[in-house]
């Protein structure tokens, strides 16, 4: 599966790719939606072809040979006409309708001409606009546009009809060199560099993609553009920080960012007496279901904060509804998968009925009362035996996708409760020294309730599962599945204190906070409940994911992935509990 | 169907044997009904010839496959060629012993066992297709164990042991891995032969439609059966759920396309509309955009 997160207007496009290069899975090196954001299926058939004749290498070789270069935009787009005329003349013979396509792509070519707006004009490299303009021309039998004679020769030289793959390639550079267009070396566009501070650094985050960095302050990035999917291109890095320990400040800072408790003083107290020791010795626990509260801010950066978690959530709303298909179709099939599990391991209830396993005991009243109902039969109960607690690291290595982590959450929440399976849906993170676990659907909650998600912070997962095995309550007569979406990194700025294992203290990160979270993990294990984990993280960090959770582990390369892959782990649970 | 047979290049032993199994289990009076006449043929030499010789050893096939591999078209196939009456359980998680082999029932002031088809099947000597086998309970199937092996009888709680008629057979068929479908017992699974059912060529697929609609013109007809291997990968790739890749609604959209409904219409009365999702329908109808053009008349399709 490919890693980058794709829209649904875009899923439809790669759909239209992969169908034409009879290839599912790869990531093709163009997509192609018109300006209405809807797929083009004559050219995405063309990549797709591009791929089914020439296959990945070559073509990719041939446009990186140009990344970078100040006129790649150009250079894209007249190799893309060139790869264009060979590619329709291999396919067309197997699929004679791409040439009513190719027509219809044509006419459409020149019908967005009327609609163009004078800046969409000055936008368009005037070389590369006519050289469309006189392939599709031709295509629709009309008089070429007029042209230079340069522009005549390019025209000419662009089309490729007839080259297979051999001569293709190195046709395409050959011609660009003749033409004067790009001598094989890339001279990238010269380098801008600006310093931003104040409201104006404020506005590019907001524009621009942006690199993670732990921090404990509540601090809401962007989802970065390409690639948003995968992981961080740089690594995350430890922020320098003096942690203040002025306890009411911080209190106030954590119940503004992310509401207040659910516990009263004295219950919260308990539970950190209970919760807080060993490694965690000095921690804080905050558990919560509450909003943000900007009123409650103590200061003008945490009433920012408050704001931008609020404003998060309206984020991941809106991120849902622009793509509601995609995700209502990944509910329905979800839904069917979990539906199907379990009815196939449902338990089965003894009933009485007028037909089935004579009933002895009862065989009097067909002959006392006329009740023909003195016979067994065995129906299958749908009542699941379990419950299912989701829990999200919400910790600054998910600020790249947090859109993506809530409509993942909503789908599989959505899901389970179609199936009538009880779920809950936690966020956890850690914060100036507090544990973060905040209730973003509650068992008889809505599912809507999942596009509170944010993530901010750090995540000392050992006292998060803690934590979690202890105040989040399951329903009674029902087993606890408890899935953890995870990194398999845990760290936090609250250093382990001295002492045990640790005599001179330790970063809680690494090793040693990789083998609390296992510990916490079977501990929870003992204690009955099922614990499984989708892990999305570098490659680096799969011997720690199991270390920690063992084979209860389902690794995604995309968030896109992760509703489908916490459902396998569901049915998996499903056939053990039920099976 | 021995016309078709031949076509076919079955190996003519194996006819012959078959037609002395009909000669040796002539059919009883008033069961010609339960005889399946089958719309389609199944075409695949090596499957024919695989399951025929199966049967004619005396044992029961489990036919496994994906979805549109002809399983059930197979097993009507042959319960018809070897002259058969078959009777078809479709499993389904209530399915329960009662449901297979009988149960009481109250009739008249009195008990009375009311039979199952495999009781029946049992003891007239037909054909049982057990579609989908592996979406029932394994408590439920473990009743068949005894008909499935050497002991070849039925054993009615209650009631007499009933012997299995000597032309009786089981073939049972199963979507290995479709969401929820469970394992099937290891100790019902040693009582079956296994064939595992190949996807359709794609010559088979063109032999089909052109037996099925022999005025369809070739190159639409290449073009549906590229149509129908595209929406076959999408499902694999698990773009699309099953649920469009039906075979028997493109042949029911070329039925129509014949009788003059407009080519898109048909294709999503036969294909399209299986799936109720919207954007599946997108997705579906991408690639049938890429393949047929919506604007093919009646004439353009077929020699009329």
């Amino acid at each position: 599966m490919s890693s980058a997160h794709y829209s649904a207007q875009q899923r439809r496009a790669l759909n239209q790719v992969w169908n034409a290069a009879g290839a599912y899975g790869f990531q093709p090196l163009f997509l192609s939606l018109d300006p209405g954001g809807r797929p083009d299926l004559y050219l995405n058939t063309i990549v797709g072809c591009v791929r089914k004749w020439y296959g990945e290498a070559e073509p990719e070789r041939l446009f990186q040979s140009w990344a970078g270069d100040r006129r790649q935009a150009l250079l894209d787009d007249l190799a893309w006409l060139a790869l264009e005329s060979a590619a329709f003349a291999r396919e067309l013979p197997g699929r004679p309708l791409l040439a009513e396509l190719r027509r219809a792509h044509a006419e459409t070519f020149f019908d967005q001409e009327q609609s163009l707006s004078r800046q969409e004009w000055m936008a368009k490299n005037q070389l590369s606009y006519t050289m469309q303009a006189a392939r599709w021309r031709a295509v629709l039998g009309g008089r070429p546009p007029v042209m230079t004679p340069y522009e005549k020769r390019l025209s000419a030289a662009l089309d490729m009809a007839g080259l297979d793959g051999a001569a293709l390639f190195p046709a395409i550079p050959e011609v660009f060199s003749r033409f004067r267009l790009f001598n094989g070396k890339a001279r990238a566009p010269s380098a801008l560099r600006l310093r931003l501070t104040g409201r104006l650094a404020g506005m590019m985050t907001r524009l621009m993609p942006t690199e993670i960095v732990h921090t404990d302050v509540v601090d809401l990035g962007r989802a970065a553009g390409a690639g948003e999917g995968g992981t961080p291109a740089a690594a995350p890095r430890r922020a320098v920080l003096r942690l203040k320990e002025a306890g009411d400040a911080d209190r106030q800072y954590i119940e503004s960012c992310f509401g207040p408790p659910l516990l009263s003083a004295r219950e919260l107290g308990l539970a950190e007496q209970a919760l807080c020791t060993g490694i965690h010795l000095g921690c804080r626990l905050w558990y919560t279901a509450g909003l943000p509260n900007p009123e409650r801010a103590n200061n003008p950066e945490a009433r920012r904060m408050a704001e931008q978690a609020l404003l998060q959530a309206e984020r991941n709303r809106a991120a849902f509804s622009a793509d509601a298909a995609l995700y209502q179709n990944a509910i329905s099939r979800l839904t069917e998968r979990i539906q199907n599990c379990l009815q196939v391991h449902s338990r089965t209830e003894t009933e009485t009925a007028r037909r089935g396993w004579l009933d002895p005991s009862r065989v009097w009243r067909a002959a006392v009362l006329g009740d023909e109902r003195v016979f067994l039969r065995e129906e299958p109960s749908n009542r699941p035996g379990f419950a299912v607690d989701l829990l999200l690291d919400a910790s600054a290595s998910r600020l790249h996708c947090q859109e993506a982590v809530a409509a993942q959450g909503y789908i599989l929440a959505e899901s389970l409760e179609r199936c009538g399976v009880p779920v809950r849906v936690s966020g956890f993170c850690s914060l100036r020294g507090y544990t973060v676990l905040r209730v973003l659907k509650g068992f008889t909650d809505k599912s809507r309730g999942v596009f509170r998600y944010f993530a901010s912070g750090w995540n000392r997962d050992g006292l998060a599962l803690r934590a979690a095995g202890t105040l989040l309550e399951g329903p009674p007569d029902r087993r606890r599945i408890l899935l953890v979406l995870t990194d398999a990194s845990p760290s936090d700025s609250r250093r382990i204190p001295p002492g045990g294992e640790y005599p001179l203290g330790h970063d809680y990160d690494g090793a040693p906070a990789a083998a609390d979270a296992a510990r916490e993990v079977r501990a929870l294990v003992r204690r009955g409940l099922r614990v499984g984990a989708v892990f999305m993280g570098p490659a680096a960090n799969v011997p720690a994911a199991e270390k920690i959770y063992g084979r209860s582990l389902a690794r995604i390369r995309s968030m896109d992935q992760l509703a489908g892959a916490a459902g396998t782990l569901i049915q998996n649970e499903i056939r053990e509990l039920e099976g | 169907m021995f016309a078709f047979l031949e076509q076919e290049g079955i190996s003519p032993a194996l006819l012959r044997d078959i037609q002395k199994f009909r000669e040796r289990y002539p059919l009883a009076e008033g069961l010609q009904g339960r005889v399946p006449a089958p719309k389609f043929h199944y075409y695949g030499k090596e499957i024919w010839e695989n399951a025929a010789a199966a049967l004619l050893c005396g044992k029961n096939l489990l036919l496994t496959g994906g979805k549109a591999t002809g399983k059930n078209v197979l097993s009507e196939n042959l319960a018809m060629v070897f002259g058969r009456p078959a009777w078809n359980v479709s499993f389904h998680v209530s399915v329960d012993a009662a449901a297979l082999i009988g149960m009481d029932t109250f009739a008249d002031g009195r008990v009375v066992f009311r039979p199952g088809p495999i009781y029946q099947c049992a003891k007239l000597g037909g054909f049982g297709i057990l579609d989908e086998i592996n979406m029932a309970r394994n408590e439920a199937l473990a009743v068949l164990h005894s008909t499935l092996d050497f002991r070849r009888c039925l054993d009615v709680p209650g009631y007499d042991r009933l012997p299995m008629a000597d032309s009786a057979r089981f073939i049972a068929t199963m979507n290995y891995g479709y969401a929820g479908t469970r394992e099937l017992n290891e100790a019902l699974a040693s009582r079956f032969v296994v064939l595992q059912m190949p996807a359709i060529s794609p010559e088979n697929l063109d032999r089909l439609l052109s037996r099925h609609f022999p005025a369809l013109r070739k190159k639409p007809r290449q073009q549906l059966c590229q149509l129908f291997f595209e929406l076959q990968a999408k499902c694999e790739a698990s773009e699309i759920s099953t649920k469009a890749l039906d075979l028997r609604g493109l042949l029911d959209a070329l039925e129509l396309m014949e009788a003059g409904v407009p080519v898109g219409a048909a294709l999503d009365m036969g294909v399209t509309c299986k799936t109720f999702d919207s954007y599946e329908q997108g997705l579906i109808r991408d690639v049938m955009a890429a393949r047929i053009s919506p604007k093919l008349t009646r004439d353009q399709l077929f020699d009329l």
